[in-house]
């Protein structure tokens, strides 16, 4: 931990923290003096994080559950590392906290098990509760199904470990303990490949018998959550501070009380929604058990299988009523790779009826077993009557359903095939709820920098490239578009914002590629595979030069660009005897041979001028040879060997004369004397090994990047001064590059490259367009260039990609364009063009260009306000003078001009022409809170029933729109109603009560089936036309919503709002589910707008007279592209 | 509520007195809802000048309870609308510009902007600080005026805790009195310090329940 923290909760302090003093602590004692007004002497102030716990130190922050945080900690007596949990809240824990965390400690006390965490002690200090468990390295199931390297075609792994966790838990229920919280994040993958299942958070006795003898549980006082645990006599203790443990092997706690006790809350949803029975998520106390557990495996595998929770919502609300309702998507659709068996296997787990699921764990254990002996498993596939039958049951029409069952079997075919259509129409809402939330995965990947996973997320639903192989080499990609194509605009905004700009890729190969180099010309790039291949590409012709390649088993290479030569290891076999090489790209030969025994190179180094070599083996150490005296070597001996083979790193400094070395221990690295091997410097990484080092080309800086957890990378000012972490870098980096002016430094973090101005210590710019992890970085020595080469997975194969500096090396640009002082756009059927003032002028703009084409003289040069009809054919422009004019844009004759306000003009901007050039709405200009007025264009009067309702303000019309073929209107109003209008007779059709606040705007779909309006109460509703009622509401934001539009398809809705991540919202029609959001410069986005290729969509920011314009690819452009 | 009730003795200075004191969250939410420096610093003169001469604290009365909510929705919703009218007549055409706090908040919002936080979370954190600073600065200027004018910052940090109790004899002697007076001292402030603590929070909300929720919700806040 960095930084002050306070000295009564150990919470970091903020740099303006009042008087410098801890708010939290500073709130607490306040609230303490609230509940307690009698008492003079307030308790200490709240805080979960004491910088030591009783016997405990504590080292670091390590997770957060619903309860507790965990700590990585010390326990000082015995000097062990140990996790620790701590109630969230501290002291200001209720009672029901005190006594859940109790029993969770209580329960999982009693587990002695080899793939459970074991809990060593529970106790208090100084009111705080925690308990402390085995520390485990390594890293949860979540983190690692969430990392892009996991594969999720490899089952085998999968089931092997779902096989172990099922028999820990059996375990558990055996000791008559449920976990009720198993999710991915709970089952922590150790060193050796093994789960352990931890956070008993919610556990629950299963079971009442009273048992005695040794290590039994006594029946003893209840717990409350001031008590203290008894001692008893087991390995587990519980203390207190006035109640410390004398010696290690303390006797055993009790850790018990009435084993009846029930610390649930009835009714209350517990666990995490992804992962929770139906039963749990109903809240049906009664009802779990240990099917619920077995449930809960069943998800976890097929998020493993699948890559994705069973269920995912947006809302908690959409997310349990899922869980309840609907049946998950059946595991081979989302993975066409999963077996039969292990489908069936995994849906029987998630029966929504916990009788139907496997009745205990160690049979899901044991069905996995079988799947792993490749035998057949006992379940078998529910069939399509069953699946029907059982959908039908679970529907909410639940009696009309069944009786129509029951009477499709009796009466035949006809109803059979309505319910089976049925069944399929609910199959194709599952596809798209699935799609929809997809999408929404894929925008808050974009926002985490998770390129990767985005472009998986996108890969999904693309077009089909290849036939999927029946065996072998599997694709990556997981198509299970259906026969309709589900994507959209959010699709090809996201695909525009995952793919790479300024970037070519030139080759992919099978194998991690983990070097590359430029030859002195910059005109070939060395590509090695590690353990593979290493090739020439002539990089004019993007092809590898002929004749030029050698295999060898290097990890990763080393290159001379003086002497045009590569240093690489060549062995038949990893640990074997063979030779570190010099391979002579000019000659295409062999220049020298060092002959080893038993032993690996991690790295290699040339000097600057080529005349030494450095190699890092893992036996002898680092060996540097004199290339100019026939290979003469001297070593360095390296930090005991540890960790993996091809860590460590060997860099020569631009003069030669130091050899920095990078150990695989301790994130040792050393400057070395070359002449004599003598220590010059000692650097330190705070994690080990080191993965990468560099030097500046201007010697001025020396980098280091670690393997660790969180991302580690040092630059260290040469000879001496305080190094600098990059902040900002998720992932350590496999590779470092200077650029050849010692101007910009590249980083791998993950998928992503960064970019870094040291001088000023800023990052310069993030490069996007790598799949996998970035594992080669290399400057061209003309420096315009950059080459990276990616990991590869057995499905997926690594690329290398060039990226032009000048361009990449540029701020960011945003992802819209923007002109000002256009007023609203109003596009052209030809989707290449819009109309829009300029100047006063009524003008043709290009849509791709955005540049002005031609003023349309026909409407005079002194416009203040312009509004084209939806079908292109009414326009109607305001002049300065306050007259407005009505064109047939098919006659170019003007057809009625009135003066609406005898001394303003209509607002610019809020104008529109309505029902066939017949109605026109507007306000006057510079006036608050003022009602639309509605105009009959051939009179210039107010016509009724519009013209009474603004009579009074409070139900005054605020907007208004009219359906594709004019005939319809609705009006939004201040009061928060919509209403439906007949545009021609003035009938009203509809009255809704919309909003608590003023309706914002109305836009009716292209088809004419919905309405749709947004409103100040940060609503966007939805309503049925035809049936004149609700038809559901856009997900819900806090902050107002100011506009709505529709896709030209009327798949998609676009909603305007106030800033940021809600300036922009893209939804899903059929789900009602947000797809992406989009954010635009400042905040109040009005009016959005889609052109009618469906390609750009215009927000207009009414404050400032600004419009945004994001504007996508074709489909079919990017489908060609892939 | 004083502030917000025009019939209650001085709610007119009261009210005065709160905005020029929560000036800075204003500030802090407005900037971080995408406004420039410049901006912001109108914005927010504009919505005080305009609370302070409309009748919108004497109607809202659906908000009424806690004036931190209530003084968020009324940001949010002069921010669209009657900003509409400010940029029409040319923000500062009409009135002049009071000066409240002002200087000091870019700098200061330059340090909160570091953090994470959407709008209302930074509306609330700022919120938090400000009124434990308002209470902190009086807890201070009592000290002053009873002559002990460092006192505060050698003890300001016991007003949450003790640190460790052995200290006492140490900073007793610094201040040349014994341990057991220092203890008493040390008591007294703090129990001032709950007293003014509470009341500050008086002045926003309705009822104690809603002291109490609002102290919990400010602790929610910071602590996240």
């Amino acid at each position: 931990m960095n930084g002050p923290f306070c000295k009564q909760c150990g919470r970091p302090l903020r740099a303006n923290a009042p008087r410098g003093l801890c708010p939290a602590c500073l709130l607490g004692a306040g609230l303490t003096a609230l509940r307690q007004p009698s008492e003079p002497a307030a308790p200490p102030a709240p805080g979960p994080a004491p910088l030591r716990v009783g016997d405990y130190e504590l080292l670091d922050e390590v997770g957060r559950g619903g309860m507790g945080v965990v700590y990585k900690a010390r326990q000082l007596s015995l000097d062990r590392v140990v996790a620790l949990k701590l109630v969230l809240g501290g002291r200001l824990a209720g009672r029901d906290q005190a006594q859940r965390f109790r029993a969770e400690a209580q329960a999982a006390a009693n587990l002695q098990h080899p793939n459970i965490v074991a809990i060593h002690e529970v106790g208090e200090h100084a009111g705080q509760l925690f308990y402390a468990m085995d520390y485990i390295e390594g890293k949860n199931l979540a983190s690692i199904i969430s990392d892009s390297k996991f594969e999720i075609s490899n089952h085998t792994r999968s089931v092997s470990w779902m096989k172990t966790v099922a028999e820990a838990v059996h375990y558990a229920h055996e000791q008559g303990i449920l976990h009720r919280d198993l999710k991915p994040a709970n089952i922590i993958i150790d060193q050796h490949d093994q789960p352990r299942v931890t956070d008993f958070g919610l556990a629950k006795r299963l079971v009442i018998p009273p048992r005695d003898g040794p290590g039994g549980v006594p029946s003893v006082t209840p717990p409350t959550s001031s008590a203290v645990p008894a001692k008893a006599g087991a390995p587990n203790r519980a203390t207190t501070d006035s109640n410390p443990p004398d010696h290690a092997n303390a006797p055993l706690s009790t850790l018990n009380s009435p084993l009846s006790t029930s610390l649930t809350l009835s009714g209350q949803v517990l666990g995490s929604p992804s992962y929770l029975s139906p039963e749990m998520a109903e809240g049906k106390r009664t009802a779990v058990g240990v099917g619920s557990d077995v449930y809960s495996l069943g998800a976890v595998l097929y998020h493993l299988l699948t890559g994705r929770p069973p269920f995912q919502g947006e809302t908690l609300t959409a997310l349990l009523r899922q869980v309840i309702e609907t049946d998950p998507v059946a595991p081979r659709r989302l993975n066409p790779s999963i077996p039969r068996d292990l489908e069936t296997l995994c849906l029987k787990c998630l029966e929504k009826e916990p009788r139907r699921r496997y009745a205990t764990a160690l049979d899901v254990a044991d069905e996995l077993g079988r799947f792993l002996a490749d035998e057949p498993i006992r379940a078998r596939p529910a069939g399509r009557i069953e699946r029907l039958w059982r959908w039908c049951r679970r529907n909410p029409r639940l009696a009309g359903a069944m009786s129509a069952v029951v009477l499709s079997l009796m009466l035949g075919l006809v109803t059979t095939t309505w319910q089976m259509r049925r069944a399929q129409r609910s199959e194709m809402t599952a596809l798209q709820r699935a799609y929809v939330s997809d999408m929404d995965l894929a925008t808050r990947a974009l926002a985490e920098g998770d390129i990767g996973r985005v472009r998986d997320l996108l890969d999904r639903y693309a077009a089909p490239t290849k036939p999927t192989a029946p065996t072998g080499h599997r694709p990556s990609t997981i198509n299970h578009r259906p026969s309709t194509d589900l994507r959209g605009w959010e699709w090809q905004y996201l695909w525009m914002k995952s793919s790479g700009q300024g970037d070519l890729r030139l080759c992919t190969r099978r194998k991690q590629v983990s070097s590359l180099a430029f030859t002195a010309d910059s005109r070939r790039l060395l590509v090695h595979e590690r353990q593979g291949v290493t090739l020439v590409y002539d990089l004019s012709t993007r092809q590898p030069v002929p004749g030029l390649i050698l295999t060898n088993r290097s990890w990763h290479l080393g290159f001379c660009p003086v002497s045009n030569r590569v240093a690489c290891q060549v062995s038949p076999e990893p640990w074997q005897d063979g030779e570190v090489r010099l391979w002579d790209l000019e000659s295409n030969t062999t220049a020298f041979r060092h002959t080893y025994q038993d032993d690996e190179f991690a790295s290699f180094a040339f000097s600057p001028d080529g005349q030494r070599l450095a190699g890092f083996a893992y036996v002898r150490g680092v060996c540097v040879w004199d290339l100019t005296s026939e290979g003469a070597m001297t070593t360095i001996p390296a930090e005991p060997a540890a960790g993996n083979i091809w860590s460590g790193a060997v860099a020569f400094d631009p003069t030669g004369q130091t050899l920095a070395v990078g150990h695989r221990t301790n994130g040792l690295v050393r400057l070395h004397r070359v002449s004599d091997g003598r220590v010059d410097a000692e650097f330190r990484l705070p994690a080990d090994p080191v993965m990468a080092l560099a030097f500046s080309p201007d010697g001025r800086w020396l980098a280091a990047s670690a393997l660790a957890t969180n991302a580690v990378v040092r630059v260290w000012p040469l000879p001496s001064g305080e190094p600098m972490e990059l902040a900002g870098q998720s992932i350590a980096p496999l590779a470092l590059a200077f650029d050849p002016q010692s101007q910009v430094f590249a980083t791998g973090d993950g998928e992503l490259i960064r970019l870094w101005d040291l001088q000023r210590r800023r990052p310069i710019t993030t490069l996007v367009g790598h799949r996998l992890g970035v594992t080669a970085l290399a400057f061209s020595p003309d420096g315009r260039q950059l080459a990276s080469g990616s990991n590869a997975t057995g499905a997926e194969d690594a690329e290398v990609r060039l990226w032009d500096v000048a361009t990449v090396a540029r701020p960011a640009q945003p992802d819209y364009q923007v002109l000002s002082n256009i007023g609203l756009v109003a596009f052209e059927r030809d989707a290449r063009s819009f109309l829009a003032l300029a100047d006063g002028a009524v003008t043709r703009f290009d849509l791709v260009t955005l540049e002005p084409i031609e003023p349309l003289r026909l409407y005079g040069t002194n416009n203040s306000s312009l509004s084209v009809s939806k079908d292109g054919r009414w326009l109607a422009n305001a002049e300065t003078n306050g007259m407005v004019h009505v064109w047939d844009q098919e006659t170019h004759q003007e057809c009625a001009s009135f003066r609406p306000y005898p001394d303003t003009t209509p607002e610019r901007g809020t104008m529109r022409i309505l029902a066939r050039g017949r109605l026109l709405l507007s306000r006057p200009n510079n006036v608050v809170q003022h009602p639309m007025n509605l105009w009959d264009t051939r009179t210039g009067q107010q016509p009724e029933p519009w013209h009474s309702l603004n009579t009074e303000a409070r139900l005054g019309c605020i907007t208004a729109e009219d359906s594709m073929d004019g005939r319809l209107l609705a009006t939004g109003h201040f009061d928060g109603r919509v209403l439906l209008w007949d545009a021609e007779s003035g009938d009203q059709l509809a009255a809704f009560d919309a909003h608590r606040e003023c309706v914002m705007e109305v836009a009716f779909s292209p088809d004419g089936r919905w309405l749709a309006s947004a409103g100040w109460d940060g609503a966007l509703r939805l309503w049925d036309v035809h049936r004149r009622e609700a038809a559901g509401q856009f997900g819900r934001t806090e902050a107002p919503a100011y506009g709505i539009t529709f896709s030209p398809d009327g798949r998609r809705a676009a909603s305007g709002g106030l800033t940021g991540p809600v300036s922009v919202g893209i939804w899903d029609v059929a789900t009602r589910e947000h797809l992406t959001g989009l954010v635009g410069p400042g905040c109040f986005f009005f009016a959005p707008r889609f052109s009618p290729d469906g390609r750009t969509l215009a927000v207009w920011k009414y404050t400032e007279d600004v419009t945004c314009f994001w504007r996508v690819n074709a489909l079919e452009d990017i489908d060609r592209q892939k | 509520m004083a502030a917000g009730d025009p019939a209650a003795p001085g709610a007119a200075a009261a009210l005065d007195a709160l905005c020029r004191a929560y000036w800075y969250p204003v500030y802090a939410y407005v900037r971080r809802c995408g406004q420039s420096a410049i901006e912001a610093e109108d914005l927010t003169q504009s919505f005080f000048l305009h609370l302070l001469t409309s009748k919108a604290l004497a109607t809202a009365t659906p908000h009424r309870g806690r004036f931190r909510v209530f003084l968020r929705a009324c940001v949010d919703h002069f921010i669209v609308t009657c900003w509409r009218r400010e940029h029409a007549v040319k923000r500062g055409g009409r009135v002049s510009i009071l000066s409240w706090e002002r200087d000091g908040s870019e700098p200061r919002y330059q340090a909160d902007a570091l953090s994470p936080l959407t709008p209302e979370a930074l509306f609330d954190r700022t919120w938090a600080d400000t009124l434990l600073n308002r209470v902190l600065n009086q807890l201070e200027a009592e000290l002053v005026a009873e002559g002990k004018t460092s006192l505060f910052d050698r003890l300001k940090d016991r007003l949450i805790g003790d640190p460790d109790a052995a200290s006492y004899a140490e900073l007793a002697d610094t201040l040349g009195t014994t341990e057991a007076a220092l203890k008493m001292t040390v008591r007294r402030l703090r129990l001032r310090y709950r007293e003014l603590l509470l009341r500050e929070i008086a002045h926003t909300v309705s009822s104690r329940e809603e002291a109490d929720q609002e102290l919990q919700h400010l602790l929610a806040v910071v602590s996240a």
